[in-house]
């Protein structure tokens, strides 16, 4: 993470501007945890989402106001909407009867295919949805409580337990020992 | 192996404090005693996650992301980020309570011009212009509210009673009596009787002149 730090007001100011340089150091402050966050939600093409969610902030920069740390909450925010929206379409389209022609696995989607095959991966799906989101941003997207709130829309209190519950229950999995 | 079968039960798991949760959850803090296998977990999983934008890709983003903030339309004002879920249900009772009693003061008020208009339309002591209105409203429901014209009629039928009490004669019908009717009948003879007289003299007179 490339925090922007003291400069946050110049530079937002300077991308409400349109100014190249200040969306680039917005870009480069959240797009890897973003492109991360999408990769872990299941995003086929992280980069494309990262993409598509710096168009919806640059449309809409000039309604913002706020500190860096909103402004993280903002675009995780719209990041989780727009990943969400993807999956109902994915799951739209899984309904719809399969084309018959073979479709070839990008190296990329493999990459990620294994992602979700790792073993924090896998403890991470014994949780529920909610409970996966809360510490997929508090981990990968290195968010705070109240970002994680902002971001979700949620109380930080609600978050809070939503954090706990899920770090007991994970930390029951982990220790569990191994039977033969 | 425990006696639950392999796992420790969730009761026996201690209440981590949330600065322990917090340590072991981020990237930049040392891992608190207790909590090294979230620590390692959380580790793992940025690992697994990591995911970076390369740099042709980062530079055309830019590049379009400036454009679409360039022909975006200018905020007059910005506004901070979303409100929270409390604040928007604090602004819509305030906005339901505000509304609320700004309809029950107009409620009141046309109730209580309806009344002391009505009560007083009811009399017909308005002014034409104003009671003619009113009336028509009040009618429309049933009522029976007196217009100007209504007035003008009673005007005019209270002028014509006065003129008939003024320029009727007064007149007083005669008591019938027995007398005053022998003495006509009496009269009305003697008349025939007198006709019958002169034409008598009048065949006389011709016969005289003959």
């Amino acid at each position: 993470m490339k925090a922007i730090g003291q400069d946050f007001p110049q530079v937002l100011a300077a991308a409400q501007e349109g100014a190249e340089w200040a969306w680039s150091q917005l870009y480069h402050s959240v797009a890897n945890q973003l492109a991360g966050y999408a990769r872990a939600k299941g995003a086929p093409e992280p980069e494309d989402v990262v993409g598509e969610v710096f168009h919806d902030v640059a449309r809409n920069i000039n309604s913002f106001a706020g500190s860096e740390s909103k402004f993280r909450s903002w675009v995780f925010g719209i990041a989780h909407n727009r990943l969400i929206d993807q999956w109902r379409k994915r799951s739209r389209r899984r309904n719809e009867p399969e084309p018959t022609h073979v479709t070839v696995e990008s190296a990329e989607a493999a990459a990620i295919g294994k992602a979700m095959d790792g073993p924090a991966f896998q403890a991470l799906e014994t949780l529920t949805e909610q409970q996966q989101t809360v510490l997929m941003l508090r981990t990968i997207a290195d968010l705070s409580v109240d970002e994680v709130a902002s971001a979700l829309d949620m109380k930080p209190n609600a978050v809070k337990a939503t954090q706990h519950r899920a770090v007991k229950q994970l930390r029951k999995n982990l220790t569990k020992p191994v039977t033969k | 192996m425990t006696r639950f079968n392999g796992y420790r039960s969730e009761m026996e798991l201690p209440n981590f404090d949330p600065h322990q949760i917090d340590a072991a959850l981020g990237s930049d803090a040392g891992t608190p005693p207790g909590m090294e296998a979230i620590a390692s977990w959380a580790e793992s999983l940025r690992a697994e996650a990591s995911a970076s934008v390369a740099q042709a890709t980062a530079t055309a983003h830019i590049s379009s992301i400036a454009a679409v903030a360039a022909a975006a339309p200018s905020a007059a004002a910005p506004v901070a980020a979303a409100p929270s879920r409390l604040e928007r249900i604090k602004r819509r009772l305030v906005l339901s309570g505000l509304f609320s009693g700004i309809f029950a003061k107009v409620f009141a008020a046309s109730i209580a011009v309806a009344t002391v208009t009505g009560g007083v339309a009811a009399t017909g002591t308005l002014p034409d212009p104003v009671q003619d209105p009113i009336a028509n409203v009040y009618n429309t429901f049933g009522f029976d509210f007196p217009t100007s014209d209504d007035s003008e009629d009673e005007d005019a039928n209270d002028d014509s009673e006065n003129v008939d009490d003024v320029d009727e004669p007064t007149t007083t019908v005669p008591v019938d009596d027995p007398d005053d009717s022998d003495d006509e009948s009496d009269d009305e003879d003697s008349d025939e009787s007198d006709d019958e007289e002169d034409g008598s003299s009048r065949g006389d007179d011709d016969q005289d002149d003959d």
